[in-house]
């Protein structure tokens, strides 16, 4: 019964919208990264590209077929909203990975952009809580 | 003329958005999965590819004359377009609390841009 529910929780539309956040998220971060290494070689061609921008596409063709599944099931006016999280996900990450500086205007706008969301998925079926709910009936 | 290409920029994005969702809906998953590979040639999904593959081209082109924060930003108008889209290409339901959330990520985006 437990693993029932666990089953549809994962696979509950919010659930993938989060996982396809968090590979853009990883995506980004692989191409700073990236990039960060070839200004230190900068010049050449060859020396423009590496391995983490190679990473970085690779992330880019993981989260395309997520999208398309997410697509498929959900209202593209609930999904795409959400995907404003990623703006707060960098900020974080920026942070804490580049040390890159956090202003005031970055936090406050991600604070308006996760009130947002949260209004968005409680205003849809993406939340996946009436999908828990059916699943408890099982 | 910065504005325009990043308003081409913003267009494409969210054609490439709409026409990658009529696609999904469209798409009919079939089994054994291989048989889906040639599904694949589908003038929406084709479309959908052209259209995400140009739109950075049109960033790149906007950025020559915008400042980053003022490009960047423009993506604003996005969350705006896409899921006004939803609801007149695809009949999606909407409501104030969907539509106050919109605005907030919208204004959110722009703030964080600042």
């Amino acid at each position: 019964m437990r693993n029932i529910l666990l089953k549809i929780r994962i696979c509950s539309p919010i659930f993938l919208i989060i996982l396809y956040i968090l590979i853009m998220a990883a995506g980004q971060i692989s191409a700073k990264y990236g990039s960060l290494q070839t200004a230190v070689s900068a010049g050449s061609l060859r020396s423009s590209f590496n391995g983490f921008h190679v990473l970085s596409y690779f992330f880019l063709i993981l989260r395309a077929p997520l999208w398309f599944f997410i697509l498929k099931k959900n209202d593209i006016s609930s999904a795409y909203p959400v995907l404003a999280l990623n703006y707060v996900i960098i900020l974080i990450f920026s942070a804490l990975i580049f040390s890159e500086k956090v202003t005031t205007g970055k936090i406050a706008g991600s604070l308006l952009i996760t009130a947002g969301v949260l209004l968005v998925i409680t205003s849809s079926k993406i939340s996946g809580i009436k999908t828990i709910n059916t699943g408890s009936e099982i | 003329m910065g504005y325009l290409f990043a308003l081409v920029m913003v267009i494409f994005t969210a054609a490439g958005h709409l026409t990658f969702k009529h696609f999904a809906v469209l798409f009919k998953i079939q089994k054994p999965y291989t048989k889906n590979i040639g599904n694949l040639i589908n003038p929406y999904f084709a479309a959908g590819l052209l259209l995400f593959a140009a739109a950075p081209l049109f960033y790149f082109k906007a950025l020559e004359t915008l400042e980053l924060s003022t490009a960047f930003s423009l993506t604003a108008v996005n969350q705006i377009i896409i899921p006004l889209s939803g609801l007149v290409f695809f009949k999606e339901i909407f409501n104030i609390k969907k539509i106050s959330g919109i605005i907030l990520i919208a204004a959110g985006i722009l703030i964080w841009n600042i």
